[in-house]
């Protein structure tokens, strides 16, 4: 009994030479896929299409259906070889070309040319194979597409019918045949498993309604987008909004060259009306999450704000410090506790310089103004760094205060080149980058860097890392 | 995407208040983004047709304003040949994230029922408007006659 090497119970793998169209991939040529081979619209034959078989077959015929759509192509030649191995060559065993108005080809074995009629469509043209030992022995069938009809190689259909070699062992044959034989109630197998796994997909669905619809306590969603908050603060006018949504918002507001404000009011936020943390809500929230964990939605929130939000913090470079209250005081505590540190580094004036500097950091002045204000009797290497490290709690948001403390302290170790860093020596461009290990470096300094690692801490970066620094205006 | 939420809700909210002057809302439902509803003017000379609006949420929705646009041809000082209207609530540089959809509609219901010739859309219709009342009143009248659909007495929302 003959079998269908393509057919796709077979699994024979199919490996073809150029590109292919997309959704026209050669696969589908053994994939019982009705779509068919059809080469990337720009290449040119010959194509290469190889067909590997399960085991060595004996070849019987070979039809081949040579359109998809319009493209057509009509000069085939097919060879074979005995095993995978590189260096047997493909024996040619037949090449034909086909005539203007022939629709399909049929090759076969002269010996058994009766049996062909019963596949392959009356009006295909009937072409011999050369009778060889080796197509009893083929493992890989090779269909070379040698010419179109002025158009991109293409083939509708291809079926390889054969039997598995009588040199292969018996099992061999029986397995094959068990294989083939349950084609149809594979067939049936794989309907029911996708209609299972429609179902899965479908109750998955319910499941994701069910729990979109999972009862989330109304004072737990932000007012502007409903989405369950992360980070609640209380406005001026009472509302209780996301930070995140805030920090949209201000963003939105910054494209306009405007302030944050209330987006309920409008009003302007000043060191009296301006957002503070709801710390009780923020804990009821965490609780309700952690209850409801396992609900597919919730798993999807993020905990705590994000890396790209701090990232807009930076951009923006505006009072969202001041959305949370404790922030200061943290900031103070930091400071307080780098003080320790610092007297333990540095003499004492330095400290009070630190805190001078903090001081002159109130409103919106810039680093540049405290490096000319300060005493020029103080050392000059180590004071950038420290309104540096001013500087940089201002602008850090409570969550990344312990991340900083971790930084800060690594800092001190590698004080000195920071601190040279923002009065480059190597150029006078004073074009600076932060670093995310928030080392600054150089423009020169880092177009010079082999591998994207800074130079202090060897820690990697990605190149879209480095932030402009801006140290003057 | 982000403004899908928000827009759930204030679809939800809309179809269960079930405003007397914007009724029919049609959501596609693999594209919330565009709500089609029909626009009910209480005053004349629109009191008598029904105008189709179409409303363009952007996908930062809730952080850019909606575009509304009018499906059905009107004669009205503020919305010119194309259907577009301009709309101070939903203006790019006015917008603010808290406004809902349900006030952007009372603030189109109302401008439709007290047009405002002084930032016209339609120069020709404002000053037929402040200079001529009865003409632009027929004229109006005549448009919404040919153009509006028909008012369905049964009124609800969906």
């Amino acid at each position: 009994m003959l079998v269908n090497f393509c057919d796709t119970c077979l699994r024979t793998d199919v490996i073809c030479s150029t590109v292919c169209t997309e959704g026209y991939e050669a696969s589908n040529l053994v994939n019982n896929s009705d779509k068919g081979f059809l080469a990337y619209s720009c290449i040119k034959p010959p194509v290469t299409i190889d067909f590997i078989f399960i085991s060595n077959i004996q070849i019987s015929h070979v039809i081949v259906w040579p359109q998809v759509g319009a493209q057509k192509s009509c000069g085939f030649q097919l060879s074979v070889k005995s095993s995978d191995t590189s260096n047997e060559p493909f024996t040619v065993i037949s090449t034909a070309f086909l005539q203007k108005g022939e629709t399909g080809i049929s090759f076969h074995q002269r010996e058994i040319s009766c049996n062909v009629d019963m596949s392959a469509p009356i009006n295909f043209v009937k072409h011999s194979i050369k009778s060889m030992n080796i197509t009893n022995y083929a493992s890989i069938l090779r269909l070379n597409i040698l010419k179109t009809e002025n158009s991109v190689p293409a083939l509708g259909k291809v079926e390889i019918w054969g039997r598995v070699s009588p040199k292969c062992g018996k099992d061999i044959a029986m397995n094959v045949m068990a294989l083939w034989m349950n084609r149809f109630n594979d067939l049936t197998v794989s309907k029911t498993a996708t209609t299972s796994i429609e179902n899965n997909q479908r109750q998955k669905k319910e499941r994701e309604q069910v729990s979109s619809s999972l009862n989330v306590p109304e004072e737990f969603l932000d007012p502007i987008t409903f989405e369950i908050m992360t980070q609640p603060i209380i406005l001026p006018s009472g509302k209780i909004i996301d930070q995140k949504t805030l920090e949209k918002y201000g963003y939105n507001e910054a494209t306009w060259g405007r302030p944050v404000s209330d987006p309920f009011t409008g009003i302007h936020f000043n060191n009296v009306h301006k957002p503070i943390a709801a710390l009780p809500l923020k804990a009821r929230i965490d609780k309700f999450l952690l209850e409801n964990s396992n609900d597919a939605e919730i798993k999807k929130l993020p905990r705590v704000l994000g890396a790209n939000i701090s990232q807009l913090n930076n951009v923006k470079n505006v009072n969202v410090i001041s959305c949370v209250p404790k922030s200061r005081t943290d900031n103070v505590c930091t400071v307080n506790n780098n003080g320790k540190q610092l007297k333990r580094t540095f003499p004492k004036e330095e400290t009070s310089s630190y805190y001078n500097s903090k001081k002159s950091f109130h409103g919106h002045s810039l680093p540049v103004v405290s490096i000319k204000n300060s005493n020029p009797s103080n050392n000059l290497t180590e004071k950038p760094l420290v309104n540096m490290t001013a500087f940089k709690n201002k602008i850090l948001t409570k969550e990344e205060i312990s991340k900083k403390n971790a930084i800060i302290e690594h800092k001190l170790n590698t004080n000195i080149q920071v601190a040279s860093m923002p009065t480059c020596k190597c150029c006078t461009e004073k074009i600076f980058y932060k670093l995310p290990c928030e080392h600054i470096i150089c423009r020169k300094a880092l177009l010079s860097l082999k591998k994207n690692q800074c130079t202090n801490c060897k820690l990697e970066f990605k190149t879209c890392d480095p932030q402009r620094f801006h140290l003057c205006n | 995407m982000a403004a899908t939420r928000r827009l759930q809700k204030e679809l939800g909210d809309l179809r269960a208040s079930a405003m007397k002057n914007f009724t029919n809302i049609q959501v596609d439902e693999s594209n919330i983004l565009t709500w089609q509803g029909l626009l009910l003017p209480d005053n004349p000379p629109y009191n008598k047709g029904a105008f189709r609006i179409e409303i363009n949420f952007p996908a930062e929705y809730p952080f850019k304003p909606p575009r509304i646009n009018f499906k059905t041809k009107i004669y009205h000082p503020n919305v010119d040949e194309k259907g577009q209207v301009c709309l101070p609530i939903i203006n790019a540089e006015n917008w603010k994230p808290a406004t809902k959809t349900a006030q952007v509609i009372q603030a189109l219901i109302a401008l439709v029922n007290d047009p405002e010739p002084e930032h016209p859309l339609r120069a020709d219709v404002a000053e037929e408007f402040q200079r001529d009342r009865r003409r632009f009143l027929k004229n109006a009248e005549e448009y919404t006659k040919k153009y509006a659909e028909k008012r369905r007495e049964t009124t609800s929302a969906d």
